[in-house]
């Protein structure tokens, strides 16, 4: 880490003493490998932005972007108007929120865990298991989850029954329809999730263990001194990252356990903006509220990195 | 840190980068592929279309070209199937087929019709895209006239089965944009448990409270005889006999809900929302009371299907509710005998599969207070086909596409030939009517299904009576569904309408609202766009039925 800030400190006096346009010939094989890369991020990401104007106009596949008309912000308005917009937005934001608190920690914890066990093997199965439930797709899952749920077939409602309590229909039941959503998005990420920080731990230098044991560091003392530290950079991106994805919804995962008893506290902007675009291809209103989302994320990840750079030095910008 | 991070970076885009180019590159050899043939025949087209001028001026005998655009499932002809020669030698034409990914239908089509593509024969699945087209110059219009003069077999059919709608219905700004056929819609079945019903010494109910007794005792008596109460009446298919008990017309759709965007045709030729209807109250005290005493299973929130074929019950296969709802040849293709597999739909398969004793008996839909009946239905007009602004200006092609639709009216030999193909290739004729022996894209390439208009009355009635017969046979009055005249007012808040319609009905029949919500929820309900969207879909639809009376 030292070394690097050295290096880091080194860049802009070299860039003084060369220019924009010396440090542009002085490293160019870089910036010829460097173009491919750019290319891709300017034709594939760039390139077809070109189609946000479709929010902006009613448009018609047949008559094209040229051809549509343009109505400003029609669809932006029908957004917001709509009776339904501030549940369906605060409902996204809760369920994001109550993922956060869950899901982000929990695979940071399983890493933490998985890297205390010595035994190789067992380690390496409780891995695999681990990452298992994220190759299943939701449709399945749901449908898995649905029915060990069931009031009347379900383990853990007949588990209630023996115990001398009702049963209870979590996934139609507003107030547990939420907790179904998180812990099963839990169970499916979590091992997936801690892949990137399993990979991070891997990297810390063997001889700081040893270091801390010969400063009589227990197992606790070495996770919170030597490994969690190891990690503090690579979780800032991962949340930062996070951050963004507070609108963008599983769409996947809710549509699939979704009910209309339980619209009122699980309805998301994109399962409401699916029932909206299959009526008729509303493509300019799903844009609308695509670019929307988008445009939230871009100030939650900036607000995010700016809070990071202010706390420690690991944030992306 | 920084380097660090640089490195990560560039890993991370050369990975992106082969990524990328792996993906491009077999996208790209898909699009070749599904874009060779379709720049081909475009090539084709043209060139043959350009041919053909030069050969019309010359001679007026060659073939004219037509192509066909049916429906999702669509494949290109082979150019020396039999059939397709029988059909081109029959109509003097050269018939081609328009082959669309079925996977992205709509957007594969408009892509190409966007690219400046069209086939000459178009099917429009969705009434509310006929303006679209229109406008964007894709269907060109098909007078009424013309259809009578060319078509007269199909226009006597149309006359004599017309609900009310059918003329009306592809009329767009004043103007009859292709032809709309009177289709044999057979209504939803009522599926009994017919061991469950034997073993409590019950009979098949007709009537409403009939029914609540049945389905009580399915509830209380223990029914499939494993010593618990376990067993629950029906779920939510059958609502929609409920709700027809009391003249309303009511669709839950594969998942769970209600499908507001289906209107009522009232006796009145007036199209309403059946869901604020005064009597849609009293279906629903009904639904909430039979939800209290466990003969709606409580878990009709989730559904009767839990994936794979969305006509399959799950809760009706594995013996949890004894009553459920869906077309007849779900289960069934004929009554003659139960016991013969041949004569089993998919449903019922799968039914034996998990339990080889379960039987089951079709029972007339529940008759209300007031009499009525009924369960829900498909369109009676259906199969609506335009011709595109391409063959619309070409008379000959015109008249070719209306002699095909008039034989397939009036030569049933020919309206076979089109469906079912040929005896003993295509399909082989049994004692409950033609079977197919080929299926999908390889039947299509036949020539089959590839210029046909359906299952209409007339094709019904002479190509496969033992179907047509034993489908009415088994039900009763069938609420149709409605062509809804495409309005703005409509499209612009159905989705909300059906949110909080189907909200509503769940709290109202779980009783997490009281009943008397009911007239809340229709304020609510006009108030949120669907006074305007009706008012607007009348006036729509008088305007269409004006404009056939001029």
């Amino acid at each position: 880490m030292k070394t690097e800030k050295k290096k880091g400190a080194a860049a802009p006096s070299r860039k003084s003493h060369r220019g924009f346009l010396g440090n542009l010939v002085y490293y160019k094989e870089y910036y010829l490998m460097l173009i491919p890369g750019l290319l891709f991020f300017l034709v594939f990401c760039y390139g077809p932005m070109y189609g946000l104007a479709i929010a902006f106009q009613d448009y018609y596949p047949l008559k094209g972007i040229g051809g549509s008309a343009w109505v400003g912000f029609k669809h932006f308005k029908k957004l917001f108007s709509d009776p339904f917009f501030v549940s369906v937005l605060k409902n996204t934001l809760i369920i994001s929120f109550y993922k956060i608190l869950v899901c982000f920690p929990a695979p940071i914890l399983l890493c933490l865990a998985l890297n205390e066990i010595r035994h190789l093997r067992f380690k390496k199965l409780a891995q695999s298991v681990s990452y298992l439930p994220h190759f299943i797709s939701w449709v399945v899952v749901s449908g898995i989850i649905i029915e060990f749920l069931s009031p009347s077939r379900g383990p853990i409602n007949i588990l209630l029954q023996e115990l001398g309590l009702e049963p209870i229909f979590f996934v139609a039941e507003p107030r547990y329809f939420r907790g179904v959503l998180v812990i099963s998005d839990l169970w499916k990420s979590i091992g997936w999730g801690s892949i990137v920080y399993l990979a991070a731990v891997t990297g810390v230098d063997p001889t700081l263990y040893e270091a801390a044991e010969m400063d009589g560091a227990g197992r606790v003392k070495k996770i919170l001194h030597v490994t969690l530290p190891a990690l503090v950079p690579i979780i800032t991106v991962m949340f930062i990252m996070e951050s963004g994805k507070v609108l963008n919804d599983s769409f996947e995962q809710v549509y699939n356990f979704l009910t209309p008893s339980t619209y009122q506290v699980g309805d998301v902007i994109s399962t409401f903006v699916y029932r909206m675009g299959i009526q008729k291809m509303q493509y300019s209103f799903t844009t609308a509220v695509d670019l929307f989302k988008n445009i939230v994320s871009f100030i939650l990840v900036m607000a995010t990195n700016y809070m990071a750079r202010k706390t420690n030095d690991y944030a992306l910008w | 840190m920084k380097k660090t991070y640089k490195r990560l970076m560039a890993g991370m885009l050369v990975s992106a980068i082969a990524i990328t180019s792996l993906a491009g590159c077999s996208s790209s050899n898909k699009e070749e592929t599904t874009k060779a043939p379709a720049a081909g025949e475009a090539g084709k087209t043209q060139a043959a279309k350009e041919e053909e001028k030069e050969t019309t001026a010359a001679e007026n005998q060659e073939p004219v070209t037509l192509t066909w655009l049916v429906g999702e499932t669509s494949s290109e002809v082979d150019d020396n199937a039999e059939v397709v020669k029988m059909i081109e030698e029959r109509f003097h034409i050269d018939m081609k087929a328009w082959q669309v990914d079925a996977k992205n239908f709509q957007e594969n089509l408009n892509v190409r019709f966007a690219g400046g593509e069209m086939p000459d024969v178009l099917v429009v699945n969705n009434l509310s895209l006929l303006p679209t087209y229109v406008d964007g110059g894709i269907v060109g219009e098909l007078p009424i006239e013309v259809i009578r003069e060319k078509a007269p077999n199909y226009a006597k059919v149309a006359d004599e089965y017309d609900d009310g709608t059918l003329w009306s219905t592809m009329i767009y700004n004043g103007k009859n944009y292709g032809v709309t056929n009177p289709m044999d819609a057979v209504p939803m079945a009522m599926f009994w448990r017919k061991d469950w019903l034997d073993k409590l010494g019950l009979e098949v109910p007709k009537t409403l409270d009939e029914y609540e007794e049945v389905l009580t005792a399915f509830v209380e008596q223990d029914p499939d005889g494993n010593g618990k109460k376990d067993t629950a009446g029906m779920a939510e298919r059958a609502f929609n006999a409920v709700f027809g008990a009391y003249g309303l017309r009511c669709v839950t759709g594969g998942k769970p809900g209600f499908k507001v965007e289906e209107m009522q045709l009232g006796e009145d030729n007036v199209p309403f929302f059946p869901y604020i209807h005064p009597d849609a109250k009293l279906a629903l005290a009904k639904l909430h009371d039979w939800y209290e005493k466990g003969i709606i299973d409580k878990e009709f929130i989730t559904g009767e299907n839990h994936g794979g074929y969305t006509w399959l019950s799950h809760s009706f296969m594995n013996g949890r509710i004894g009553l459920t709802c869906a077309q007849p040849y779900h289960y069934l293709n004929t009554d003659r005998d139960l016991t013969d597999e041949k004569t089993w739909g998919v449903c019922m398969r799968e039914l034996k599969g998990l339990d080889p004793d379960a039987e089951i008996v079709i029972g007339p839909a529940p008759v209300g207070p007031d009499g009525k009946s009924g369960t829900e239905g498909w369109n009676l007009t259906g199969r609506l086909t335009c011709l595109t602004t391409q063959a619309a200006s070409d008379p000959r092609k015109v008249d070719a596409f209306l002699a095909m639709l008039d034989a397939y009216y009036a030569d049933m030999e020919y309206a076979k030939l089109a469906n079912y193909g040929l005896e003993g290739i295509h399909f082989e004729q049994t004692p409950d009517g033609p079977v197919r022996l080929m299926e999908g894209v390889e039947l299509r390439r036949e020539g089959v299904l590839q210029c046909d208009f359906g299952s209409t009355v007339t094709f019904a009635k002479n190509v496969t009576p033992e179907k047509t017969e034993f489908g009415h046979k088994v039900t009763g009055n069938g609420y149709y569904r409605f062509n809804i005249p495409p309005v703005q007012e409509f499209s612009d808040v159905i989705a909300t309408l059906d949110t909080l319609t189907e909200q509503a009905y769940f709290d109202m029949i779980t009783g997490t609202k009281p009943l008397d919500y009911f007239d809340t929820f229709v304020e609510e309900f006009k108030k949120a766009g669907g006074e305007a969207a009706e008012k607007a879909v009348q006036e729509a639809y008088a305007a269409k039925v004006a404009a056939i009376g001029n």
